[in-house]
């Protein structure tokens, strides 16, 4: 007997391994881009803006990073601007003034408005955006600066890793990373990439003509990927090259950050619908629609899953309290029995997730923590879902998230 | 400009491959459950055979039916293969004719050990409560459901106090319309514990007082 519930699973199902198998056919297309470089023939020169709110712990560690990069010191300019700090981040960015590095300091106004204030003083046709708490690999902004030569490139970003896996939440979080690093690369071969986050290095002449970096939305990276994909540019990802990054430690900082990331995902894809056409090809057509389609299916699925669930869930109490909760003798006759769609549909995402787990692995080189893996796919990924219910709930009701 | 493309052999393609695993997936469930439903009608032909075998060996050796322990034999089995066919009417359904087929030969089966159980208790004297519930899968059925669940539980807890039989009265049977005349059911369930009737839904308590 089929129902509703199962019927839903089941085109859940189907979509997860469509999506799983469009994504496999491509990587076999283009698993050598993965690791290809393009060689440098010249050094421009690239100012690394810096943005920084109160971010004296960690600071000094950012700048002298990029004071080390291999790269030719001449053709490189570090700016730091301090954006309205109320602790020593200004001072501390003020010491390497000897080193070279420029430093501003301007009223608190978000990060874009401090990457708009460097933009109007610096004069370089490269421009790297790093955060203040990333740090990039030594050999990621040569090959970042590779990927401009092509001419239809306005941005360039590395792969993303975790600098602090100390706890289990953030070993979690670096396998969610080199999930994302690799569905990035993948998209990014096909000019599909529309997101620029952590450190992302710009052709300066599109900041000047299309506007610079947005300082109403809460994702400027997402919002700045769709506007140089929107004017039919591209972004490119490197895959080999890293920036390490600090990540949330626990849940609640965890959860605040990911409804950002959903809430503003809505808002800007809203902003810029008129991707979502073939006119844009694999992006418009299949990669952009996956963020309303998967919208959707969490509303949906949890909806009626988590309330069937819970009404069998009570009706298991009412039968144990029949009973008088005697669980010893009940548990020998089983009364929680398994729905078999259900099952059907956890063994089929099992294996999904278990085909990109081998994908990723072979392309990261390294080994993946079997272990904290499973906790991903079972557990996390949940968590996720959550966190993507409560951001719609954000969205639906117009109320950005305050943080 | 950088024109994008839209990759309609990948997506073809996926498409193929996705039906072509969707499908492998459904058939192999299929596959499984079909064994799972043979296994079942398998114990159940075993059953069944030892307890025509039990009921023909008792006529025949007229006064060794004592030597038996009727209860002990197939009670165990008996229970499982109920559990069985509630399974088989979860995954194929309540109206499904293998279902109907089989709950009608399981309540003859059931008959047929009742009255073999009846006369074991009167002529060797045993201490076994016997139960016959009642039951619907249309009418009350939730009330139904509780019951033999409560039904299960005091099974599973006195094995060797109690024999139950279940009867769906949806079954249109004669032997369960018998059995159905024989104790004037009129309200579902019904459960009847050692020839007395009891209309409505009995509490675990209620039922423990009176085995």
């Amino acid at each position: 007997m089929i129902d509703i519930v199962a019927l839903l699973l089941l085109a859940v199902c189907f979509i997860g391994i469509y999506v799983t198998i469009w994504f496999f056919l491509l990587f076999l297309e283009k698993e050598k881009e993965f690791h290809k470089h393009v060689d440098l023939k010249a050094f421009p020169k690239v100012s690394v803006l810096i943005p920084a709110h109160n971010e004296e712990k960690i600071i000094s560690k950012t700048i002298s990073s990029m004071l080390k990069i291999d790269y030719p010191r001449s053709r490189l300019e570090v700016v730091v601007i301090d954006d309205g700090s109320s602790d020593r981040t200004y001072q501390i960015a003020k010491s390497f003034a000897g080193k070279g590095v420029q430093v501003y300091r301007k009223k608190k106004g978000g990060k874009a408005s401090a990457l708009n204030y460097g933009l109007k003083r610096v004069r370089t046709d490269l421009i790297l955006a790093l955060d203040a708490d990333c740090f990039l690999a030594r050999d990621a902004l040569k090959k970042m600066v590779g990927e401009m030569q092509d001419k239809w490139t306005m941005a360039a970003i590395p792969s993303i890793e975790v600098l602090n896996k100390v706890s289990i939440l953030q070993k979690i979080q670096a396998i969610e990373y080199s999930f994302m690093n690799f569905f990035r690369k993948l998209t990014a071969s096909i000019y599909a990439l529309a997101i620029a986050p952590a450190a992302v290095l710009y052709k300066t002449k599109f900041l000047r003509k299309y506007g610079g970096f947005d300082e109403n939305t809460l994702t400027e990276d997402f919002e700045i990927g769709l506007r140089i994909v929107s004017h039919n540019f591209s972004i490119a990802h490197v895959f080999d090259s890293n920036v390490f990054t600090i990540v949330p430690a626990g849940l609640g900082e965890l959860m605040k950050q990911r409804i950002r990331w959903a809430y503003g995902s809505f808002t800007e894809l809203s902003k810029y619908k008129r991707l979502l056409s073939i006119k844009y090809g694999d992006l418009g057509a299949f990669i952009l629609p996956q963020i309303p389609i998967y919208a959707g299916i969490v509303i949906f699925v949890l909806i009626l899953t988590m309330t069937s669930a819970i009404q069998d869930a009570l009706r298991q109490l009412y039968l144990l309290e029949l009973i008088g909760y005697d669980i010893r003798i009940s548990l020998s006759f089983s009364f929680l029995y398994l729905f078999d769609i259900r099952s059907f549909v956890v063994i089929i995402m099992g294996l999904l997730a278990f085909l990109n787990y081998f994908l990723v692995k072979r392309t990261k080189r390294e080994n993946i923590n079997f272990a904290y893996f499973l906790i991903y796919v079972f557990i996390y990924s949940w968590l996720l879902v959550f966190f993507e219910f409560v951001a719609i709930l954000y969205f639906l009701f117009r109320k950005k998230p305050r943080w | 400009m950088l024109k994008r493309k839209l990759s309609m052999g990948r997506y073809v393609q996926t498409l193929v491959i996705t039906i072509s695993v969707f499908m492998l997936g459904i058939f192999i469930g299929f596959f499984i459950s079909e064994i799972r439903i043979n296994e079942m009608l398998s114990s159940y032909n075993e059953i069944r055979l030892k307890v025509v075998g039990a009921t023909l060996e008792t006529n025949i050796l007229e006064g060794e039916l004592c030597r038996y322990d009727i209860l002990g034999v197939t009670g165990k089995e008996r229970f499982d293969l109920g559990r069985q066919v509630e399974e088989m009417e979860r995954i194929r359904g309540k109206t499904d004719e293998q279902v109907l087929r089989l709950k009608e030969e399981y309540s003859m089966l059931s008959v047929n050990h009742l009255l073999l159980m009846e006369k074991w208790k009167k002529e060797c004297n045993r201490n076994v409560s016997i139960i016959i519930f009642f039951y619907s899968n249309k009418e009350n059925f939730t009330e139904s459901e509780n019951q033999g669940f409560v039904l299960d539980y005091i099974y599973t807890k006195y094995p060797n106090k109690i024999s139950t039989y279940a009867f769906d009265v949806d079954i249109d049977n004669p032997v369960i319309n018998a059995m159905k005349r024989k104790y004037d059911v009129n309200v579902i369930p019904t459960i009847v514990i050692n020839d007395r009737v009891y209309s409505g839904f009995q509490s675990k308590g209620k039922i423990e007082s009176l085995i």
